[in-house]
């Protein structure tokens, strides 16, 4: 009988084979000669060593990409992604401090390339916000957060959590609040509540707080509540409270001054 | 023996010929440097290595493929029209069969390498343009001997022409897929990533590393022709016997 795989493959057995007992001895030294040879050359073969990384090339034009895609430029913006912080990665270096050496201008065009390639993916603005925008140079890192700014507006259901976080990178890695707020605002001037949680699209309201622009807060927070955009409940109630509480803060402060 | 291995090798070159093969190739090369052209008009730097790069991608991988199909072709056709049974009969012993067949491929994938080294000449210096086309040869060998072995055991061409096109892939990117399993982003990713390492370790002991055959770099800086073909030549030869042990053992079983 043939083998199964042979009988799968042709669609039809092709009858019978003869024993093993009929191969010629000379076929089975053969074999046996060129296993002992494979085993005697193989210590000699080098193990696959990387290659140091290569400075980052410019992105090709998206034509081209798209070519290259082949019909499937969300795959290719996946494997894209990976190629840019792969080579770092495979020399032992993959964090912060591997993407230092790369080059941000390049790397912003590739990420907007990703973008464009992909839309609807979020990898390229993970990668900016959690990746490439962790590294420990102010300058790159408010490179990465124009970049997460720059494309929010296309989708701002799916991409506020990454203006979100670009937010909290301003306020608390770099202490830029004028920053943190000019993109806290940015975040919720393009925020539909249907999609984006009260929290974020708030987040501008926190941000005056901590530069101490209590009474800008203030009108704010009034503004919203009486606007009347504010449908749940719970958000209501916890601006109302937040209110109140500043409110309270302020003249508690008012009488301090009084009593000096 | 002469007699039978030289008629066999002579007609695999003559049904090449009578196939179109040769045109085939020009055809795809011609191609395979419009494809090279543009790629160098849309880069803005390094047009010529791109160039260079491109044609040199496109015509390896397209003469790998073409060459594997005509072998099996030819080889299935043999056996179909009942060439092959009759040809056995004769009182000479199997093996002359197929070095008559493997000579036969061998000179084919030699007239591609010349016709291939001087198409990039005017690209390229002569001696970086004789080391790569020395290691697309030894690619090429090996892709024509692995696609005879495969169409004497596979008797359905589609299958027999996957199986090599896969196994020629696997070869090539085995080097990147063990970097890849070694790569530190993928620190922690479970046990299956043990179990794959272990299954390419285990293929790399049998399967040649294709990448290091004719890489591209040799044609754009030179090379030393000893660190080159200090893996590449006995890799051909531990590689093209085993291919042949294999397929003796196996073609020695065949009854019709």
């Amino acid at each position: 009988m043939s083998p199964w795989w042979r009988v799968l493959a042709s669609g039809a057995s092709r009858g019978d084979e003869a024993p093993w007992s009929t191969v010629p001895l000379a076929a089975w030294l053969t074999l046996a000669g060129a296993l002992l040879a494979n085993a005697l050359w193989q210590p000699h073969v080098a193990a696959p060593a990387p290659s140091p990384p290569a400075a980052l090339a410019a992105p090709p034009p998206l034509p081209v990409l798209r070519l290259v895609a082949l019909g499937e430029p969300e795959l290719l913006a996946r494997l894209l992604l990976v190629g840019l912080f792969g080579p770092a990665a495979s020399v032992g270096m993959a964090g912060p401090a591997a993407w230092m050496g790369l080059d941000y201008e390049r790397l912003t065009g590739w990420l907007a390339a990703l973008l464009e390639l992909d839309p609807t993916g979020q990898a390229p603005l993970l990668a900016a916000a959690r990746l490439f925008g962790e590294v420990p140079d102010p300058e790159r890192q408010r490179r990465m957060l124009a970049f997460i700014r720059q494309h929010y507006v296309a989708d701002p259901m799916r991409r506020w959590p990454w203006l979100a976080h670009a937010v909290f990178v301003a306020r608390h890695r770099l202490h830029d609040l004028p920053l943190a707020l000019d993109l806290a605002r940015e975040l919720a001037a393009h925020a539909d509540p249907a999609g984006v949680p009260a929290w974020a699209r708030q987040m501008h309201l926190f941000v005056l707080e901590d530069m101490g622009e209590v009474e800008a807060v203030k009108v704010l927070i009034g503004g919203l509540l009486a606007s009347g955009r504010l449908e749940d409940p719970n958000e209501r109630h916890f601006l109302e409270w937040r209110l109140r509480q500043m409110e309270q803060a302020a003249g508690d402060a008012n009488q301090a001054r009084r009593r000096w | 023996m002469r007699r039978m291995v030289t008629a066999l090798m002579v007609s695999v070159w003559i049904e090449a010929r009578r196939s179109g093969l040769p045109q085939l190739l020009v055809v795809l090369w011609l191609l395979a440097l419009g494809a090279a052209e543009l790629a160098a008009a849309l880069v803005p730097t390094a047009s010529h290595e791109t160039r260079l790069l491109t044609f040199a991608a496109f015509a390896r991988l397209l003469t790998a493929f073409v060459l594997a199909v005509f072998v099996v072709g030819s080889l299935r056709r043999e056996a179909d029209d009942r060439v092959q049974p009759w040809l056995l009969a004769c009182d000479r012993p199997r093996h002359h069969y197929l070095a008559g067949r493997a000579l036969g491929a061998a000179g084919l994938v030699l007239g591609s390498v010349v016709a291939l080294g001087l198409l990039l000449l005017p690209f390229a210096p002569a001696g970086q343009v004789l080391l790569w086309i020395t290691g697309l040869g030894c690619e090429l060998l090996l892709v024509v001997l692995l696609a005879q072995a495969v169409a004497l055991a596979i008797s359905s061409p589609a299958a027999a022409i996957a199986a090599v096109t896969l196994t020629y892939l696997l070869a090539r990117v085995l080097d990147a897929l063990r970097l890849l399993t070694r790569a530190p982003l993928l620190e922690g990713a479970g046990d299956w990533l043990g179990l794959v390492t272990a299954g390419l370790d285990l293929l790399a002991w049998v399967l040649p590393a294709l990448a290091r055959f004719a890489p591209g770099a040799w044609l754009l800086a030179p090379t030393s022709p000893a660190d080159a073909l200090g893996y590449l030549l006995p890799q051909t030869a531990v590689s093209g016997l085993l291919l042949w042990a294999l397929m003796q053992v196996d073609f020695a079983r065949r009854s019709w």
